[in-house]
């Protein structure tokens, strides 16, 4: 059952009061919602792990809703600063991993299912295509590099700046 | 982790009443750590004789309420912070730095053209009050950095500027109370480099304790 914005306001409401059976009802209701907004935004096998992360965010912060405020731009907000936390972790391990982004050949393109066709729009060209070869078309770095007529440092540069500045551009928004 | 089922459980029996993050609080937070440092520096160092007689000189007294001001729209925005939400409109704090930006470009406009107000632009008049004006700073950044923690700021980073500038306002206008140069060269530039320099040093050293 889908219920509105307004019931869910009501309910988060009742919850910042202690009234449990209206937070069971907040949080089931969030998990639907995340998981749809996960599902356009990261590969299938993270979107139970951010959700889950992102429920624990809403509990530990719930303090910070504003019952007099819609709910759902509330968790919306909450929801973009795990995934930017997520971006930040998928360029944490690009800079850890010492064969650069190498190490991320073997695993399915991290950023396939990422719906950031509009955000790659605002990046340098170079980088841009650096990150759909390698993160979202899954072609390896020597592959990659042959294609765009980048070197391979170079291009690894790229994607990490690339990442970089996607996580800041989705941050700002 | 349990699956997310098990993770509701948990989370619904963990359930207690919470406080709720009321920016008015922050602010009134503010307005108080801005009056005691206000307090004390000029019990420390005594407040400007024009001031203390009731007597202001224009442009000590036109920046210190251009500072204020701005301080105030940047600390009004960085509280709204606490409660985040997709949507909502926050840019006043980017016209009020615009505003403030009239204190340094005055100051450099001034400097062309009058070589005795040029100097005080140079040492050793200004450090003394970047100096004193910065640690003047570190109590409202420390309150707010408190404060903030409690609620949801979504951009660390942006939330380190903001603590800093509104900390250097307060301690810019703090300085501004007890320091008896009138010239806007100095004005502009030095008192105004206290916001500066807490700016950067809270990017630099805020956003770990900011991230949740």
């Amino acid at each position: 059952m889908k219920v509105d914005d307004e019931t869910l306001r009501r309910a988060m409401a009742l919850a910042l009061n202690g009234d449990r059976a209206a937070y069971r009802l907040v949080l089931d209701q969030s998990r639907h919602w995340l998981s749809t907004y996960y599902r356009r935004r990261v590969p299938p096998q993270m979107i139970d792990d951010l959700v889950q992360e992102t429920l624990i965010s809403v509990h530990s912060k719930r303090q910070s809703f504003d019952p007099s405020r819609p709910f759902l731009p509330w968790l919306a907000a909450i929801a973009r600063y795990r995934w930017v936390d997520a971006l930040r972790k998928m360029q944490s391990a690009d800079e850890l991993d010492s064969e650069g982004i190498a190490g991320a050949e073997e695993e399915s393109p991290i950023l396939a299912r990422l719906s950031i066709g509009r955000l790659l729009a605002h990046l340098p060209v170079r980088q841009a295509n650096a990150i759909v070869l390698t993160r979202i078309e899954g072609h390896s770095v020597a592959d990659a590099a042959r294609l765009c007529g980048q070197s391979e440092n170079l291009l690894k540069v790229n994607v990490h700046r690339g990442l970089r500045k996607l996580a800041a551009l989705v941050e700002s928004e | 982790m349990p699956n997310t089922d098990e993770l509701i459980d948990e989370l619904t029996t963990d359930l207690r009443p919470r406080r709720r993050v009321l920016p008015w609080v922050g602010r009134g937070l503010l307005a108080a750590i801005a009056l005691l440092t206000f307090a004390v520096l000029v019990a420390l160092l005594g407040m400007r004789p024009d001031f203390a007689t009731g007597q202001p000189h224009s442009v000590p007294l036109i920046s210190a309420l251009v500072i204020l001001s701005a301080g105030g729209t940047v600390g009004t925005a960085l509280t709204a912070m606490a409660r985040p939400a997709v949507g909502a409109a926050r840019s006043g704090w980017q016209w009020a730095l615009a505003a403030l930006a009239v204190l340094p470009i005055a100051a450099i406009v001034t400097a062309v053209g009058n070589a005795p107000d040029r100097a005080l632009m140079m040492p050793p008049e200004g450090p003394p009050c970047l100096v004193i004006g910065t640690i003047a700073s570190i109590g409202s950044i420390v309150a707010l950095t408190w404060w903030l923690r409690r609620g949801a700021p979504t951009s660390a980073a942006r939330a380190s500027w903001l603590v800093g500038i509104t900390g250097g306002a307060v301690g810019a206008v703090a300085m501004g109370l007890v320091c008896p140069i009138d010239a806007i060269t100095h004005i502009g530039t030095w008192h105004v480099g206290i916001i500066v320099v807490a700016a950067v040093g809270s990017r630099l050293a805020l956003p770990r304790f900011l991230r949740w």
